[in-house]
């Protein structure tokens, strides 16, 4: 007669999941083992579309995996070795517990080595997939590269996780293939381009770690993800430095200068000298990676992708140029200078970079050579000053990259209030999008520049440094000859908004945050008749306009309009229409009524608690 | 207990069987001697037959040798003990074995001829070497050559995505499928979704640029503005909740509560006379309607034999049903030959229900591309989206060296990972990290006016 019963769940939604339990059953790991395995096997919980049905009509939210995923697991070889980590586990535990230390300790010294190269080539087919995952793996590695040992986090990691990023540092500073840098308030935003994909990644400040609640982030988790994209970056880097000829692990070529110190370690000094990230590495043949570019190929397109392909060549122009930015230039790093991101943002442009011989190793001219081009400071002036050179501040070379040219120095000479920092990752191909003078002026969006809107940009960065600064009573002093200046823009350009406001308004109009400052400060205060006076220059006579239209007049001839249509229905209906507008009427007067007695219980029940 | 008392002791008994024998013969005198002797064999004899020598000691130590002696470290005192192995082995009582001679298995070292060991022993002398202690060397000495070379920490020396066909291609397919189930070599297919990415979020997210250590005016204001905004419609949501919830609620001193208590429990107690007459009428009503409805309200009632139906009836109604079953299979019938002439409506009612559909797959793709960046419930756990990170107007530094650094790195890349749909929210919800609120309204009114 009939077939099987069917039974509810055993196909469709409710037989595509399983929850973690159930997962974790069957897959005979304890949670923590669980939690691993997913993260390196790139397996992750998913959301059903009919969550009732996919929980089998449990209530509440559950975590569900695909059972498939989980049928996939079941045949990963490094189940066993969790496994045999938890028999270790156990023998460690007996034997401390038993008092046979040395047993523990020996068994402590053999940890199980778990491999997870396969699982690099299943999760990465292809090298430009791993390329594509490369900005958590960067970010995650280079802020673990920063922290101490900790609990849960292997011994080696972060030390592991340091020479691998530096080792990456080093194959883009050869390559050239950074394109934009960016300093925010979280750290330094890189981007590179290697082999057509834009990796982004962020590089934390100095002395950033900070100790971390359990509740606020769950360090073995991230610890696992960076011990997948350690092994993950690792092949990475063995790939990319072999498709540049270059030897991996990496060798400088600057040994000779160290040959009389033989009791150091040579693999020490070895890695030392790969984080100056100062010295070019030894290649396995002559060629350089410049002279392998090739050209732009040409194509006959069609007229609408002539403009395209215009702007693929001048993309490809700035690029070619940008490679070249700081060819020729000698630069000292000032001992203040964040040492690391500076270097590699000048090397992969082509500088020559060197610091004071005792801040890091790796320094290669001393600041008295007078072939000196530049020198970085970060400190409001300096005692004994070179003619030969430029001062100036770090921004300069991170608004250079971003410019793609190498920008005037004389906003950014020592002590100077340096021109607004901006984001190169704002998407320029937006139209219609409002841009502040000081982009356009960096960018060069939209051409020329006008004067009128420069002198706007001179008063707002001087009303942004003014706000800066007078919040800072450390820099008050140094910054006051200025503050006259600063002030003055600030007051013009609050004075600009408004036209119908009088003198009196206008002092009223100050921010509350300033009052303060004003008191404190004898400057502000000679100044202000000053400022009145700069108020009058600028009043001017305009020519009057003529007054705009009747307001009511739209509303009037609609009404009429509508009257008029009104006396259109047809006669038949009339009575209908009438009877239909006497209800809506009494309708909206109902209403009114209501709403008005609402108000006045309202009002008497406000008073009442008033009183 | 007295009568068994008194019925063993008597006079004289039975010793005719072994059993009498031992049941009755007194041989604790004998027992006793025999464990004296044995205590003492294990001992080592009875002190009484030692010799001074061999009971007491002369302290010859000093009192400093003494604390010397004890000051030994915990690993020199391991060594002297000796080993748990041969201790096993040892006897554990001083009774000399009664088995006095007994033949041991001999050593290999025992065993050899004097002659043999003699010539090796003179060979050794003269400077000769084995051919095995010579390969032993060597091998010694490759092995830590072999591991000097080895790299101490991670190496990579591979090429993972290096394309190599290994499989030989004289094989045929079944021998192949035979060779690597046995080598367990066999790679499982990887499911698609480890392939495809959980979110068409980037995973470094492009920074505002009023983040920038030193932002534009604009920049900056335009990131404090969404920062307000956020923390404003928070607020707006938490005093609508409480607006809704607890603020719903009259507040009542603690003295009305009591006194409205009072009134609730005394309620129907202390009554006025005319009201009573009213009630007790009333209640006599009442009673009469409950008395009604509790006989209504009986489940199951009982059955009676006197209602039951005839056999007449049965027919009768079994005869209806099918009659009735029968009209309705006519209709149906009729029905079908009618909806030729309904055709053209029915098309059109289908073509109705697709267009219908049509709007309604249009609607969920619609829905679906704008949910594209949606993060999913993954757990039990909502995520929140955790504060942007910003820096207020005094924090700005116009130097990198005086940089204040904001926000956690690692806080952002693991809710950056809980948002892309890779890891459900935690325990605890970092999403709303509460600034300094005061001064985050001050921001706003400065931004408004």
């Amino acid at each position: 007669m009939a077939g099987h019963r069917r039974k509810k769940y055993q196909s469709g939604e409710g037989a595509q999941y399983v929850t973690r339990a159930t997962a974790m059953r069957q897959l005979q790991l304890s949670l923590k083992d669980f939690r691993r395995l997913c993260i390196l096997k790139g397996i992750y919980p998913r959301e059903p579309r009919n969550r009732k049905k996919a929980q089998r009509g449990a209530t509440g939210i559950k975590t569900l995996y695909n059972k498939k995923d989980i049928k996939f697991l079941l045949h990963e070889p490094i189940i066993w070795k969790f496994r045999e980590q938890k028999a270790l586990g156990r023998k460690i535990g007996r034997a401390k517990s038993l008092g046979e230390f040395t047993e523990a300790k020996h068994l402590i010294n053999k940890p199980i080595q778990i491999k997870l190269d396969h699982i690099i080539k299943e999760r990465y087919p292809t090298f430009i997939d791993a390329l594509r995952d490369l900005d958590d793996c960067l970010t995650l590695c280079h802020l673990f590269s920063t922290f101490p040992s900790l609990k849960h986090v292997p011994r080696d990691q972060s030390s592991l996780c340091r020479r691998l990023m530096l080792e990456f540092m080093q194959y883009v500073i050869h390559t050239k293939a950074l394109r934009k840098v960016f300093i925010s308030i979280k750290g330094y935003y890189f981007q590179v381009e290697i082999k057509g994909q834009l990796i982004t990644w962020i590089m934390p400040h100095q002395f950033s770690f900070e100790p971390q609640t359990k509740e606020d982030v769950d360090f073995r988790i991230m610890s696992t993800f960076t011990q997948f994209y350690i092994v993950l970056l690792g092949f990475v880097n063995y790939r990319l430095y072999h498709t540049v000829n270059l030897f991996y692990p990496p060798r400088v070529r600057i040994m000779q200068e160290y040959q009389g110190t033989e009791l150091v370690d040579k693999m020490a000094l070895q890695s030392e000298r790969i984080a100056a990230l100062n010295f070019p590495l030894w290649t396995g043949q002559s060629s350089t990676a410049e002279e392998e570019e090739a050209a732009l190929d040409t194509f006959e397109v069609d007229a609408d992708d002539v403009s395209k392909m215009e702007k693929a060549y001048i993309e490809a122009e700035k690029v070619r140029k940008l490679k070249t930015l700081f060819k020729g230039m000698k630069v000292f790093l000032n001992r203040e200078v964040p040492r690391e991101p500076l270097v590699f943002v000048l090397r992969c442009f082509g500088a020559e970079v060197s610091w004071d011989k005792t801040l890091f190793v790796g320094s290669t001219f001393d600041e008295t050579d007078e072939t000196i081009t530049h020198q970085i400071i970060d400190r409001p002036a300096i005692e004994k000053q070179y003619i030969s050179r430029y001062y100036v501040q770090p921004q300069w070379v991170m608004d250079s990259v971003n410019a793609r040219e190498l920008l005037p120095v004389e906003k950014y000479f020592i002590g100077a209030s340096l021109p607004p920092h901006l984001s190169p990752f704002v998407d320029e191909s937006t139209d219609g999008v409002y841009h502040p003078p000081e982009e356009k002026e960096i960018f060069g969006i939209g051409g020329t520049t006008v004067p009128d809107d420069e002198a706007d940009d001179e008063e707002d960065t001087a009303a942004k440094d003014s706000e800066s600064t007078s919040k800072d009573p450390s820099n008050e002093e140094t910054a006051a000859p200025n503050s006259i200046k600063k002030k003055k823009g600030r007051k013009q350009k609050t004075a600009i908004v408004p036209e119908d406001e009088n003198a009196d308004e206008d002092t009223g109009e100050e921010n509350p945050k300033k009052t303060p400052m004003k008191e404190e400060n004898p400057v502000e205060t000679l100044t202000k008749e000053e400022r009145r006076e700069l108020l009058k220059m600028k009043m001017k006579v305009k020519p009057g306009r003529v007054a705009s239209d009747d307001p009511f007049k739209d509303k009037r001839a609609e009404r009429e309009d509508f009257k008029l249509r009104e006396k259109m229905v047809h006669k038949k209906h009339k009575a209908l229409y009438k009877s239909m507008m006497r209800g809506r009427a009494l309708r909206n007067k109902d209403v009114k009524i209501l709403e008005k007695k609402r108000a006045l219980i309202e009002e008497k029940r406000s008073a009442k608690t008033a009183g | 207990m007295s009568i068994t008392v008194e019925r063993n002791k008597r006079k004289r008994v039975s010793k005719r069987r072994r059993k009498d024998w031992r049941k009755h013969s007194d041989i604790q005198d004998v027992d006793d001697f025999l464990n004296q002797q044995r205590q003492e064999e294990r001992i080592g004899g009875p002190a009484s037959a030692k010799k001074d020598e061999e009971l007491f000691v002369i302290d010859e130590q000093t009192a400093n040798e003494l604390q010397h002696g004890a000051a030994l470290s915990k690993k020199e005192r391991a060594r002297s003990r000796s080993l748990t192995c041969y201790k096993h082995l040892e006897p554990m009582t001083a009774v000399p074995d009664p088995i006095a001679k007994r033949n041991r298995v001999r050593t290999k070292e025992e065993r050899e001829s004097v002659i043999l060991k003699n010539i090796r022993e003179k060979k050794r002398l003269a400077g000769y070497v084995t051919k095995k202690e010579l390969q032993s060397k060597k091998d010694r000495e490759q092995a830590l050559k072999k591991k000097k070379k080895q790299p101490k920490g991670t190496v990579f020396k591979e090429d993972v995505w290096n394309e190599k066909d290994e499989k030989p291609e004289w094989l045929n397919k079944d021998t192949l499928e035979h060779n690597l189930n046995k080598l367990k070599l066999v790679k499982v297919r990887t499911p698609k979704g480890v392939f495809k990415k959980k979110s068409v979020l980037p995973p470094v997210e492009v920074p505002h640029p009023g983040t920038s250590y030193n932002p534009s005016y604009e920049d900056h204001q335009d990131l404090l503005k969404a920062v307000v905004d956020k923390e404003v419609s928070l607020e707006k949501k938490e005093a609508h909740l409480t607006r809704v919830t607890s603020a719903c609620f009259e507040k009542v001193t603690p003295a009305e509560k009591e006194a409205r208590w009072i009134e609730e429990m005394s309620q129907g107690l202390f009554k006025e006379e005319s009201e009573l007459d009213v009630e007790i009428k009333e209640e006599k009503l009442s009673d009469d309607e409950d008395a009604k409805e509790n006989l209504k309200l009986s489940i199951n009632p009982p059955t009676d034999r006197l209602k039951a139906k005839t056999r007449k009836q049965r027919r009768i109604q079994k005869m209806l049903r099918e009659e009735a079953l029968k009209r309705k299979q006519v209709k149906e019938e009729k029905k079908k030959i009618t909806d030729i002439y309904r055709l053209k409506k029915l098309h059109s009612a289908i073509e109705k229900t697709m267009e219908k559909q049509k709007i309604m797959l249009e609607r969920r793709k619609k829905l679906a591309e704008k949910n594209i960046a949606r993060t999913k419930r993954l757990g039990p756990r909502e995520f929140l989206e955790p504060d942007p990170d910003f820096s207020r107007p005094c924090e700005l530094r116009s130097s990198l060296n005086m940089i204040k650094k904001q926000g956690n790195l690692l806080a952002d890349r693991y809710l950056s990972l809980q948002k892309r749909n890779i890891l459900p929210p935690g325990k605890k919800n970092l999403g709303f990290v509460n600034h300094d609120c005061v001064t985050l309204i001050i921001i706003a009114v400065i931004i408004r006016f």
